[in-house]
């Protein structure tokens, strides 16, 4: 099984119409397979670079929740939100977090519905990304709130307290809805899919406690065909949902924004604007996270050069969607003729916060720019530089946005400078190790690809080429 | 059933199904395509994935899913948008910017995730429900080969109570399907090892989980006497101290409920730095007396700004004329009955007015004297204001009229002391300070200078133009 593994490269990024290219490589067949992703977290202890990254992410996890316990016992006087900028880092990390929390669901849904089979490889991979993604994001708004233990006023329930309900009509409360639906969604979608192969870790399992774990996990699931019928319906029901959700959670954040009549909020570009931003930074973490994974998990059979080709031509794309965005803006600023707006845009550019706009600028749209070749599209640690400094842009992104607009408002007597604090910082940081450590526990104990459906797409390719049995 | 031909089967289990092996999809589907041609209904493929085609093979009818999933949708869809409605529109309508209360538009948002947040529950659950999961014990778990079934074997298993199912035959038309191997499949015998503790303590707990809602649903209804708890009462019940209480230890280290103004600091509005205007005093002649006072045998009745402190020293005094040059004056002695010998010394009061004298003040001091000063001391300041006059009709004995403003020992004060009888009051008048500003009190001042010069006044004192009319009459 595992000894048929083959280390030739082939080079799989060819366009060739009629003759499809292979998304699986090195001779697997399906036992090999489900060896080289199962042993992942069948494997007796990890290794020393996982404990090395664990220990890092999960120390700054405490800090964070250390923060956050300084935050409520001192009030939101620790954060440099002050006047005129109110919404500072925390929103600035929220609206960053949710859209890297786009790309999982997007490459699930969306290319799922559109039935782009290389998608089986990496999209539990990205959904389990998104979760943790809007874990990150879900804290910050919690937290902004001030008095976090009355959160709970945002549900509309029939409080006898305040005898009244939320307004509906603020966009704010559309974004809590939204995000907690995709929140929802993206976990069942995500569970779901990872049912058959918690079966497979169940069945393959050696040791009693990871024989009841993985047995409940995986709630009984035999491969009945009757089963997989309903499954498979259910699935692409929920791909089928999943995507007008996905567009419409990161419309609805911009609506915080687009809402309100602050100067370089105002716009009707915002929900396309941000679903392209979204996607931008989603799928730049896909690349963040992916790349060292295959090297280090031993999954570029799995995860070949083509899907992290794919995936480049994605951020390609929605990169420069984003800068036609940012065009777009300025050009409305000057053709609108409205004094305020024409101001907000220019100061953006050549204010005091010039330095966040052209790091913006650099970041999303020029550096993407490079993949336009293929020498780029198709070298790991090229695309994994780049993808950094997408994510570097569209923190930028969403700098720029909240803070820029929030610094110069209606009033010139209150236009100040923000300067963020430490437990700003530290926060941001903080959010990153939540993240990793979700994710580094996510790859510890659960299935990292989609192996019954990367099966079904071998099954459905040696279909194709006419082999009806084991090759090699 | 025909147990006893197979010898893998003992007497006392029970067979459930045949289940036969095979190493790809394709052997799979051709045999399910087969036995299901062979007329068995009750049949069911085991696959580590999906196989296309598998449902055209085995005849399984498409799922009711959809519709499911649509209804659900619906629900919630029509669940956020009533509740919207009732919410904002008719429960407790907020006005927002004179918006309409009910407006479809913005209930887009919410009304939507609502749909797909219902459908897509919806989806999870049913399609656990229609497969019969979660069903964590199964007999086929317990054949060691089937648990290749999710790696990269694929089973086919004709049930045992298929009409059709014969052991013989039915292990014959699997094993010419060509499978690696055909194996029966035994009910499990084994005792439920489900702990007798587990049914009661479900029970019990189902019942308390109904002990909140139930209490919610009474205090929903019921009306109680006592306050509201608070789990977190925030700023809803503020301590308020009275102001010269002592306060908990824990409010301020000195226990006072109040706090003294900072050292060096005066409150605003409240700096009142000169002396001639606000207390009637001229600071420099003070300084002067009280040096002259510290050489000799006088006593400190007031000085400078701290003249506050002497001022009820100096309301039980009284209206010794100005510096007391005379003490022995008659007229001094009979006007102030109740004053004690009163060789007390006066401030240094200032004798012109702290303000530009001019005909708005007059004016001014006019209106403010009708108003406050006339109801005792009358309208031309003969002491016959009408609440006198109806007191002295009482002949009640304790009433004690006020003073003509046209006597000497008041013709004698100097402006500041008048200013000073107005601000404070002497004898049993009250001070007006507190309801009259300090512009008016000069004013009024002013206004009594002009009276007592009224009665007192000479040809000279008329304008000469104006001399011939008054002769007139």
């Amino acid at each position: 099984m595992a000894g048929t593994l083959t280390t030739t490269v082939v080079d799989n990024t060819f366009e060739d119409p009629g003759n499809r290219a292979p998304l699986v490589l090195g001779g697997q067949d399906y036992a090999s397979l489900t060896d080289t992703i199962c042993k992942i977290p069948e494997r007796q202890w990890p290794s020393m670079a996982w404990f090395i990254c664990f220990g890092i992410s999960s120390s700054l996890t405490i800090m964070l929740f250390g923060l956050i316990g300084h935050l409520i016992f001192t009030g939101v006087g620790v954060w440099g939100n002050n006047h005129p900028v109110f919404w500072g880092w925390p929103i600035v990390n929220f609206v960053f977090w949710v859209g890297i929390g786009h790309a999982g669901t997007l490459i699930s849904a969306i290319l799922c519905v559109f039935r782009q089979q290389w998608r089986t490889s990496i999209n539990r991979f990205a959904e389990a990304m998104t979760i943790f993604a809007v874990v990150c994001a879900g804290i910050f708004p919690g937290i902004h709130v001030g008095r976090v233990w009355a959160a709970y006023w945002l549900a509309p329930y029939p409080s006898t307290h305040l005898a009244m309900w939320p307004n509906f009509l603020s966009p704010l409360l559309w974004d809590v809805v939204a995000v907690s639906t995709y929140a929802t969604i993206s976990a069942l979608f995500w569970y779901m899919g990872m049912i058959p192969d918690l079966a497979t870790l169940r069945d393959r399992a050696k040791e009693r406690w990871r024989q009841v774990v993985y047995g409940v996990l995986a709630l009984g699931w035999t491969g009945s065909a009757r089963h997989w019928s309903r499954y498979e319906r259910a699935y692409i029901l929920l791909a089928a949902l999943a995507t007008p959700l996905v567009l419409s959670v990161h419309s609805v954040v911009s609506f915080d924004f687009a809402g309100s009549q602050l100067p370089g909020w105002h716009t009707t570009i915002f929900p396309p604007y941000f679903v392209a931003g979204a996607v931008f930074s989603g799928f730049s973490m896909v690349i963040t996270l992916l790349v060292p994974s295959r090297e280090l998990f031993g999954l570029k059979d799995v995860i070949t050069v083509r899907h992290l080709d794919n995936i480049t031509k994605f951020i390609l794309a929605t990169g420069t969607m984003v800068g036609y965005a940012y065009l777009i803006e300025f050009f409305i600023a000057w053709y609108g003729g409205n004094p305020y707006e024409r101001f907000a845009f220019i100061n953006r550019a050549f204010g005091p916060y010039a330095w966040a706009y052209w790091t913006m600028i650099a970041c999303n749209v020029i550096t993407p720019q490079l993949f336009w070749f293929k020498k780029f599209r198709t070298t790991p640690w090229i695309m994994f530089v780049v993808s950094i400094f997408a994510n570097i842009g569209m923190w930028f992104e969403r700098f720029v946005i909240v803070i820029t607009s929030l610094s110069r408002d209606f009033l010139p007597s209150s236009w100040a400078y923000f300067t963020p604090t430490w437990v700003d910082i530290g926060m941001f940081v903080g959010s990153f190790g939540l993240f990793f450590t979700l994710f580094l526990l996510f790859i510890r104990f659960m299935p990292m690809v989609a192996i019954a459906e990367v099966k079904a797409v071998m099954a459905h390719e040696r279909h194709k080429s006419g082999e009806s049995s084991h090759e090699s | 059933m025909t147990q006893a031909q197979d010898p893998q089967i003992t007497p006392q289990t029970k067979v459930i199904g045949l289940l036969a092996e095979f190493d790809s999809p394709d052997a799979l589907l051709a045999a399910a395509e087969r036995v299901r041609g062979a007329g068995y209904l009750k049949t069911d493929a085991f696959s580590p994935f999906p196989i296309h085609g598998m449902d055209e093979a085995m005849g399984i009818r498409p799922t009711g899913l959809p519709w499911l999933a649509l209804l659900v949708g619906m629900f919630g869809g029509l669940a956020g948008l009533f509740g919207e409605l009732w919410a904002n529109s008719i429960d407790y309508p907020i006005m927002v910017s004179g918006k309409p209360f009910f407006s479809l538009p913005a209930t887009i948002p919410v009304s939507f995730e609502l749909t797909i947040l219902g459908a897509g529950v919806a989806t999870f659950l049913g399609m656990l429900v229609l497969n019969g999961l979660p069903r964590l014990a199964n007999p086929l778990f317990r054949k060691p080969g089937f648990l290749r079934a999710t790696t990269d074997r694929f089973f086919l298993m004709i049930e045992a109570t298929d009409p059709k199912f014969d052991l013989a035959p039915t292990r014959s038309l699997l094993e010419s399907l060509q499978p690696l191997g055909v194996e029966a499949c035994e009910a499990d015998t084994s005792p439920s090892p489900m702990p007798k503790f587990v049914l009661p303590v479900l029970v019990l707990m189902g019942c308390m989980a109904l002990i909140p809602p139930a209490l919610i649903a009474r205090a929903r209804v019921t009306k109680s006497e006592k306050p509201r708890f608070d789990t977190f009462p925030d700023m809803d019940y503020t301590p308020g101290y009275k102001a010269q209480a002592p306060a908990p230890t824990n409010l301020f280290a000195d226990r006072r409920a109040s706090r003294p103004p900072v050292p060096g600091t005066v409150p605003r509005g409240s700096l009142q730095d000169d002396d001639r205007l606000y207390r009637g005093i001229d600071p420099d002649q003070q300084t002067a007396m009280r040096l002259s006072s510290q050489t000799g045998t006088m006593l400190t009745s007031t000085s400078g700004p701290a003249e506050e402190a002497a001022e009820e020293e100096e309301i039980a005094e009284e209206d010794a004329p100005d510096a007391a040059p005379d003490p022995t004056d008659p007229e001094d002695t009979a006007d102030a009955p109740m004053a004690a010998e009163d060789d007390e010394p006066q401030p240094a009061w200032v004798t012109s007015f702290p303000l530009p004298v001019t005909r708005e003040l007059m004016v001014r001091g006019r209106q403010r004297y009708d108003i406050y000063c006339s109801a005792c001391h009358g309208l031309g300041g003969d002491g016959s204001g009408l609440v006198s006059r109806r007191a002295l009709e009482l002949e009640q004995g304790t009433w004690i009229p006020p003073l003509s403003l046209h006597v000497d020992s008041v013709l004698e004060q100097p402006v500041g002391q008048l200013y000073h009888t107005v601000t404070h009051g002497v004898r049993s008048m009250p001070g007006y300070g507190d309801q009259l500003i300090v512009e008016d009190r000069w004013a009024i001042v002013l206004y009594i200078r002009a009276l007592q010069r009224s009665r007192n006044a000479s040809p000279a004192d008329v304008p000469s133009d104006l001399l011939e009319t008054l002769r007139d009459l």
